[in-house]
């Protein structure tokens, strides 16, 4: 890469992990990127970044990146998540008997909770990463700081569009406070590192910055970036939102 | 320059105004749909944008909203705030923040129309955002006060260029080349627009602009263009590479990773007259020993890591045994190691495309494989 921080970055990765990295662009996908982490297998790490948003590549990469380095700090024991599905149906059976859901036809409200049930546990473990990685960066990577700004501006204004009243409307209110908790997290950290308040205002005319803030004190408290103080903020964020029997940890050897 | 003289004399805030409609919400970390319902939210937005805006150059704002106008004066702590505010304004220009910078270099020329660094930069940012019409008038109004300035005339140059007004565009870049033989940006768009037509008379003024600009990779993959266009293969090659270098993911680096290929290819082939390549079919063969021995789940991770160690540029014509795998150990020459991987396709899937044909290399393999099964590997 043509930015040193995130050359540095990517070196890191490769030292930690033993395995090398790839950096590529792909076309007609939503997320900034795609990771495809190695395995004794298929022997690289590929990053795959949205052509639409290759401006701001060298800052996806450098988060890739940091993904990687908080995830695999022991590529013994490279933590994945798993489903407990029938706690995960458990929930979504009960909320697909809320209000907001009971209107709609049998299946489709079963579909509906059972996707929001989906979401909130991939989202309780990825936003603590996220913003554990969006503080790594911002120390590790000074260069990158305006495409840091540009990317979390976007994703925050993205995520924002959940208070649309017609979202808040059709999702059950404890879909719609744990999500929001955990947005309000992200936005919180961002606010901080930003110096700019801005990205809080849904979250203060809504009364949902306390829940964020107790949330990032989790982090604030247990700042390490390892794979096991990920588990611990990941665990005790679902403590603290009541998702925690929704899954499991499973640990990869990716070395042999 | 009347008015920065009064200025200095007597301090006064910097103010401007505009209806709350244009306001631009797109680039805010909040929906803008949500501030469009929601109008309390809307304003807290717009005051806390101006704050955070003025916060970095110190002093005191005050942003009123009212009526549906935002009124914003600024008032610095010292010194002359429309010189601040421009600088402020380039600052936001440089880290691409052109819709912040926009409002305050408008403010500027409302204030005093024959601001000419207003006008330059606010004509090259409607020019990159393909606002050709403004972005012409307003670089033209900038020659016409300063005609001596080769940035101006390269600016009006690059929009006229973009505009399609390809003599409008030589004949600004050409101006501006008579006042500073140097001006890279002039000899690099001025050799762009003659490469079209003419590479040999493009050729020495994209050479300087690429020598004048070696951290340019425009410049770069220009002139690694033109050395290709006239058949200058052995010369465009490490240009491409510095090119494909200063911006790995980039679209031009895309380009330039396609014409080395083809490059790489092409001289391949030529060392041996276009025939076959007895180096690459030992490697083929050694390819089909190992993988023989080694089954079908190591070869998989073989050819994967070697076609994801690809995507930097394998050098196909360097004999220098340069390259390590993790699944595989030794070292090896890039042409042996796209050897391996073509021999793995071809044992995993034949379909899939290895980039490269190997064809005939590969069959000769198989048959000297036929030949003495027991042949140690070549290399």
């Amino acid at each position: 890469m043509s930015n040193a921080d995130t050359q540095n970055m990517i070196d890191l990765v490769e030292r930690q992990t033993g395995y090398r990295v790839t950096v590529d662009v792909i076309s007609g996908i939503h997320e900034h990127a795609q990771m495809i982490s190695a395995r004794p297998e298929a022997p690289a790490h590929i990053i795959r970044v949205n052509a639409d948003l290759r401006q701001r590549a060298d800052y996806i990469v450098a988060v890739q990146c940091g993904m990687l380095l908080v995830l695999w700090s022991n590529p013994k024991k490279v933590p994945g998540m798993a489903f407990e599905k029938s706690k995960c149906d458990f929930l979504a059976g009960k909320w697909a008997k809320t209000k907001q859901l009971a209107a709609l036809p049998a299946e489709t409200a079963a579909k509906t909770a059972s996707f929001y049930v989906d979401n909130l546990v991939r989202q309780v473990s990825s936003n603590p990463l996220e913003i554990h990685v969006a503080n790594l960066c911002y120390e590790s990577c000074p260069s990158l700081r305006d495409m840091q700004a540009e990317s979390f501006t976007a994703h925050l204004r993205g995520i924002s569009e959940a208070f649309s009243p017609k979202i808040k409307e059709i999702a059950p209110a404890e879909v719609f406070q744990k999500n929001m908790a955990m947005n309000a997290a992200v936005a919180l950290n961002w606010a901080r590192l930003s110096g700019s308040r801005m990205c809080l205002l849904p979250y203060e005319s809504t009364g949902l910055v306390d829940a964020g803030q107790k949330l990032l004190d989790v982090i604030d408290a247990a700042p390490e970036h390892t794979s096991e103080n990920h588990m611990r903020t990941v665990d005790a964020w679902a403590e603290e939102l009541l998702l925690r029997t929704l899954y499991r940890w499973e640990l990869s050897n990716r070395c042999s | 320059m009347g008015t920065f003289k009064s200025l200095l004399m007597n301090p006064e805030p910097f103010s401007f105004k505009y209806p709350i409609a244009d306001f631009d919400l797109t680039k805010l970390p909040v929906d803008p749909a949500l501030l469009r319902e929601n109008p309390a939210m809307l304003v807290s937005a717009v005051r806390t944008f101006y704050q955070d805006c003025f916060r970095k150059l110190g002093g005191t704002a005050n942003i009123l909203v009212k009526d549906g106008v935002v009124s914003v004066s600024w008032l610095p702590k010292a010194g002359d705030a429309a010189e601040q505010v421009f600088e402020h304004a380039v600052s936001l220009l440089r880290a691409g923040d052109y819709r912040t910078a926009e409002p305050l270099l408008r403010a500027l020329l409302a204030r005093d129309a024959n601001h000419t660094d207003a006008l330059l930069n606010l004509g090259m940012m409607l020019s990159d955002q393909r606002n050709l019409t403004e972005a012409a008038a307003l670089l033209r109004r900038f020659v016409d006060l300063l005609p001596d300035s080769s940035h101006g005339w390269t600016a009006l140059g690059v929009a006229q260029s973009r505009d399609g007004d390809v003599q409008g565009a030589t004949t600004s870049l050409e101006r501006a080349l008579e006042i500073d033989p140097q001006n890279a940006y002039a000899l690099r768009n001025l050799g762009a627009l003659l490469g079209k037509e003419s590479p040999q008379e493009a050729l020495p003024i994209l050479e300087r602009a690429a020598r004048l600009m070696p951290e340019d990779q425009a410049a770069q993959y220009g002139y690694a263009q033109c050395l290709l266009q006239l058949g200058r293969t052995g010369d465009a090659d490490p240009v491409f590479v510095r090119a494909i270098q200063l911006s790995p993911l980039s679209d031009i680096a895309e380009l330039a990773r396609t014409a080395r290929t083809s490059i790489a290819h092409h001289s391949m082939r030529s060392a041996v007259g276009g025939g076959l390549r007895p180096d690459a079919v030992m490697y083929c063969l050694d390819g089909l020993q190992k993988f023989r021995d080694l089954g079908d789940t190591k070869t998989r991770a073989i050819v994967f890591e070697i076609s994801m160690l690809g995507r930097s540029g394998l050098d196909i014509n360097d004999a220098s045994k340069k390259y390590s795998l993790r699944s595989l150990p030794g070292t090896f020459s890039g042409l042996h190691l796209v050897a391996l991987m073509y021999s793995g396709m071809q044992l995993i899937d034949p379909s899939i495309d290895a980039g490269i044909d190997f064809s005939r290399e590969f069959a000769e393999a198989k048959r000297l494989l036929l030949l003495n099964p027991s042949r140690p590997p070549g290399n």
